[in-house]
């Protein structure tokens, strides 16, 4: 699925660069849109089938909970204060912070609500927060504390960065993880929209 | 704002009701196609602004400042309760095991 991403946005760059005229682009609103929404449709399918996760995070207690929304607050609060210093609007940094390491859906959603550019700079800042997570979560399971180090991760510690994590602490970290992950993956939607309407 | 909410919302009821089969090849078929779709309009919308293809490094300077911003401040926050949730949920594993002991005598 990754290559087919990268792919995906590559082959739409040259398209862009050498074939299509840029006025053409434009004309894809409709249908964009549409996409859009079934995406979304299918985010809310996933989530919704995710029962035994949301059984195991009502059975582990609230405190559960903690962790993905300090993990929230610490991304969005971390990427308005770098944003503040770029000179970026409050609205743009806080919506890129919110993807959570999830860059394809950010970056789309990002692009078609508000501008290409800043769907750019939310699927690039995405990418690299999940390389950043897959580099150091094993150093900071060593050296931080074992539940900070589900905190690189953001949305992805349901997925690709899963494994790391399990590697580096242990398997009751891992479900705590999960857990993390899916809280996370339901807020990106919200969120991403919510903050860039600011 | 409240069209997303809604699909979200209209596939999440489809999920938990299990309206749909898990794991339809369909449906995954469809959400991949509306991904890539996304992504290829995304790039194409990049590729034709040759401002932002000639500002593409600055962006991503930006894009890992961002990034290192984020992941440094959610490290801090959940460092400063790491011990007191390393207590708490020691003790909830524990009282689980209690219940489930209790539970088959």
């Amino acid at each position: 699925m990754t290559k087919l991403i990268f792919a995906s946005v590559a082959l739409g760059i040259c398209l862009g660069y050498w074939i299509i005229p840029p006025h053409l682009t434009n004309y894809f609103d409709q249908l964009t849109t549409l996409a859009l929404f079934i995406l979304l449709f299918g985010v809310g399918i996933d989530l919704g089938q995710q029962r035994e996760t949301w059984q195991r995070l009502w059975k582990m207690g609230w405190r559960v909970i903690l962790i993905p929304l300090l993990v929230a607050v610490g991304s969005v609060v971390g990427a308005v204060l770098v944003g503040f210093i770029l000179g970026m609007p409050i609205n743009e940094s806080s919506a890129v912070g919110a993807g959570f390491g999830w860059y394809s859906l950010s970056g789309v959603l990002l692009a078609k609500i508000y501008n290409v550019e800043l769907g750019t700079i939310a699927f690039i800042t995405n990418i690299v927060r999940e390389l950043m997570a897959l580099l150091i979560i094993p150093f900071v399971a060593k050296y931080i504390g074992k539940y900070s180090a589900i905190a690189p991760g953001g949305a992805t510690t349901m997925d690709t960065t899963l494994p790391v994590i399990a590697k580096s602490t242990d398997s009751d970290t891992a479900v705590v993880a999960f857990i993390n992950g899916t809280v996370l993956t339901a807020l990106v939607p919200i969120l991403v929209p919510l903050l860039i309407k600011l | 704002m409240w069209q997303i909410l809604l699909a979200i919302a209209l596939g999440f009821l489809v999920g938990h009701f299990k309206l749909l089969p898990k794991d339809s090849k369909i449906t995954n078929g469809i959400m991949t196609f509306g991904l890539i779709f996304l992504l290829l309009t995304m790039g194409a919308q990049l590729g034709a602004n040759r401002e932002l293809i000639a500002n593409f490094s600055t962006l991503g300077l930006q894009a890992t400042a961002l990034a290192a911003g984020g992941v440094a401040c959610s490290v801090l926050l959940v460092r400063m309760v790491e011990g007191y949730l390393r207590n708490r949920l020691a003790e909830n594993h524990q009282h689980q095991r209690k219940t489930e002991v209790h539970g088959n005598d």
